[in-house]
Order: structure tokens, then sequence, then C-alpha cells
């Protein structure tokens, strides 16, 4: 593999940590979703807590490399282009919290018969955001390999929409044939959505990385 | 706005012969302004208070009585039906107008730039003040997301709610329309709009600037 600065820099360091931690907030998303479908709120909240606490810590990294770009070695256009993919990729750990404080507040008894979905759509938002990581390191070392992961995290993403739309068609069967109430539908479909969007988000920060190859490739 | 105006009146009587006739309303529309020399102003005016005969009959057979939504989900336009409080109670008569189809519709179509006042909480506590006396089950409150300070209406819509005792929520929405035509299709919910788009594709909906301007007059 090719280091385009030789050693590893502060950045590269800060960089990797940073979607490390977006990615630690997914997964946390998960655990908050398991004592969502039993109904355990008391220990989802504590999860609510975690995943705040990492997306603070990631937050803080991001802070951090922002100020070693000014310092650092890059060149101003890709210095640009590094800060705008740092902040897209922080705002896939916004989406996760988004999400978690959506279940927390709306403490809804979950319908066991939409576990499997959400399960699925939980699941597929992880998988494109622990790609968007994958790109993200590879952008220091190998920038074709970088550009092919892109490509994968668009293609998770369009898996998630389709499952994301299936859910939410399901919520309305669900509602139409009142076996759900319009208060659980209207909290469900919100949290379907919120879910989606972390691995739409995933795919904004995957869409600068092209950028960032061509400029590097000149 | 001119509604006593003889022009506008002949203008609205043509119209209406021609949407009789099944004439495409956009055509006739504009054929009958034409003819007419109106103004945008003017055009507006017809454009959402004269519609055929069936069409009228059509929407006045799914007006229901407030007192309907006992027991019953409410799911409210929200902008479409404060706006048109608002300008009931700022006695802004010359935008609101009685349609054709016995819907209290507001002319002004400030919807895009709609801006909170000092009579927009006035107005909301008086919607959910008459709403909480016919104990409907649940309320959903939409919103317009695009809409400026949209989430601070929405803060003060809980808050009221929370006070009067209602159970509900308030929904932040991109699509208001879509979403209340998708959620409408349940004999146990009622819409308050006037919105013709959203009366057109549910079962009944309830007219509540009306009941302000009943009172008024």
């Amino acid at each position: 593999m090719k280091r385009f600065f030789g050693k590893e820099t502060n950045i590269e360091k800060y960089s990797k940590l940073h979607v490390e931690l977006v990615y630690a907030c997914a997964r946390k998303l998960q655990d908050v979703m398991k004592h969502f479908y039993e109904g355990k709120f008391d220990l989802l909240d504590k999860e609510v807590e975690e995943l705040s606490r990492l997306e603070h810590e990631a937050d803080e990294i991001r802070r951090k490399m922002e100020i070693e770009f000014y310092n650092g070695a890059f060149l101003p256009f890709d210095r640009e282009d590094r800060i705008i993919l740092a902040e897209l990729v922080d705002a896939v750990s916004d989406a996760s919290q988004s999400a978690a404080y959506a279940i927390s507040l709306g403490k809804i008894n979950f319908p066991q018969s939409f576990k499997e979905d959400f399960e699925e759509l939980t699941e597929k938002s992880c998988e494109t955001v622990s790609v968007l990581r994958e790109c993200v390191s590879l952008l220091d070392t190998d920038l074709s390999a970088a550009l092919v992961k892109a490509h994968e995290v668009e293609a998770k993403e369009e898996q998630g929409d389709i499952i994301e739309r299936r859910i939410i068609c399901k919520l309305y069967a669900a509602y139409r044939k009142k076996e759900i109430s319009i208060l659980k539908f209207i909290e469900l479909k919100n949290i379907t959505e919120k879910i989606g969007n972390i691995a739409d988000r995933a795919e904004d920060a995957s869409d600068r990385v092209p950028i960032i190859v061509a400029k590097r490739r000149g | 706005m001119q509604i006593k105006n003889g022009k506008i009146k002949e203008a609205a009587h043509d119209l209406r012969f021609l949407l009789n006739r099944k004439y495409r309303k956009k055509n006739a529309l504009e054929f009958v302004s034409n003819k007419y020399l109106l103004n945008r102003q003017e055009r507006n005016f017809l454009a959402r208070s004269v519609f055929s005969k069936s069409k009228s009959d059509e929407r006045r057979a799914k007006i229901t009585n407030i007192d309907e939504i006992e027991g019953k989900i409410l799911i409210v336009d929200g902008y479409n039906v404060l706006i048109t409080v608002e300008s009931i109670l700022y006695g802004d008569f010359d935008s609101i107008v009685l349609c054709d189809d016995n819907v209290v519709r507001d002319l002004k179509a400030v919807f895009g730039k709609y801006k909170f006042s000092e009579i927009t909480e006035i107005a909301l506590n008086q919607i959910l003040t008459l709403i909480s006396r016919y104990k409907p089950l649940n309320i959903v409150f939409f919103l317009d997301n695009p809409v400026s300070f949209s989430g601070k209406l929405a803060g003060l819509v809980m808050d009221i709610m929370g006070k009067l005792g209602l159970k509900g929520i308030v929904k932040l929405s991109k699509n208001v329309d879509m979403e209340i035509k998708a959620m409408a299709g349940r004999e146990d919910v009622v819409v308050a709009t006037s919105d013709s788009v959203i009366i057109d594709n549910v079962n009944k909906f309830v007219d509540i600037p009306s009941y302000f301007l009943n009172n008024k007059n």
C-alpha cells in the first residue's frame, strides 16, 4: 500500500479514530434497538447515553482534526475537501444519535411483527457505515480502493432504501388494518426514516470521496 | 378582494357554467379571466372558490360536523387551518371566502411567507380549545417543515395540547398533503382542512375556520 505522506500523520490517526467512533455510534444503535424490541426502556436509556458519549467524543476528535488540518502538510484544496468530508462523516453519528433519541423519547411498545424488518434495516445502515469507515481509511493509502468502497457505500444505501420503503408500506398496511394506533404508526415511521437516514448520511460522505480522489490524481 | 364586484360575479357564473360542461379548469379559467380582463388576485379568487356543481356536491357530502370528532382520530392540516383562523381573528374578512363547496378559505395564500405573529398563540389556543370540547381520541397536528418557525410552532402546539389534556402529537413533514392523504384511509379518522386536493382524497373532513366565522358573524 502506498502511503502518501510516508509515516502516518496525526490527521490520519484522528481521521481513522473519528470514523471508528462514528461507526461505534451506529453499532451502539443496534444495542439500543435490542432493548427497544424487548421494551426495556431503562437499559435502552443507558445505551442512548453511551451513544451520546461516543457522538460527543467523535465531535471532539473532529475538532482536533480540523485544527491539525490548518497546521499540517495538506495543500489548501485538499484541506477544504478533508474538512468537508470530516463534517459529512460526523453527520452520520448525528443521525445515529437522532434515531436513538427518537426511540428513547417515544417509548412505545414495539410490535414484534416488525422486529425482523427493523433488525434488517439497522444492520444495513451499520453495514453502510462500516464500508464508509473502510473507504475513509483507504483515502490515505489507496485511492483506487477508496473509490471502489465509495461506490459500495452507495450500493448499500440503495439496499437500505428498499428495506426502508418496504417497512413504511408495511406500517401503512398495519395502520389501515388497525393493528397499530396512529401514534405508534407515526413514531415507528419516524424511527424507520431516522435509521434509514444514517445510511443516507453515509452516502453523502462517500460522495465527497471521488472529488478528493480526482483532485489528488490531478 | 372585490368579491361583490359585478365583473367577478359574472366571471364566476361563466366559469361555473364551463366547469359544469366539463371544461378543464385551467383552460376555462384562462378563457374567462381573459374575457373579463381579471388581474392576478381576481384570477386567484376564481381558481380557489369556483367549482363545478358535481365537485361542490361531492365535497359538501364529506363535510362533517365538529361533534363527530368525538372518540376519533383528528388529523389537522396545521398551517391551512391556522392561517385562515388567524385572518378571521384579525378581522381580515376581505380574504376570507365561503366557496362553492361550502368550505371557508383564505385567499391570501401567504402559506410560503407565513410569519409567527402576536395572534398566532391566540389562534392556536382557540383552535385547540374548540377541538378539546369535542374530545377526539388522538390529534395529529401536521406542520410543514420547510415553513419558517415550524419548530417553534410545534413546541407551542404541544404545550397547548398538554395544558388542554389533549392526547396527540405534532408532526413536522416535508409533504403534509401526501402524508394526510395516506393516513386518512381509516373510517375513524377525520381531517381538518380546507385544501381541495386533500378533501378530494379523504372520506370526511371538518371545516374548523367556519366555526370561528359563524361566531364572528
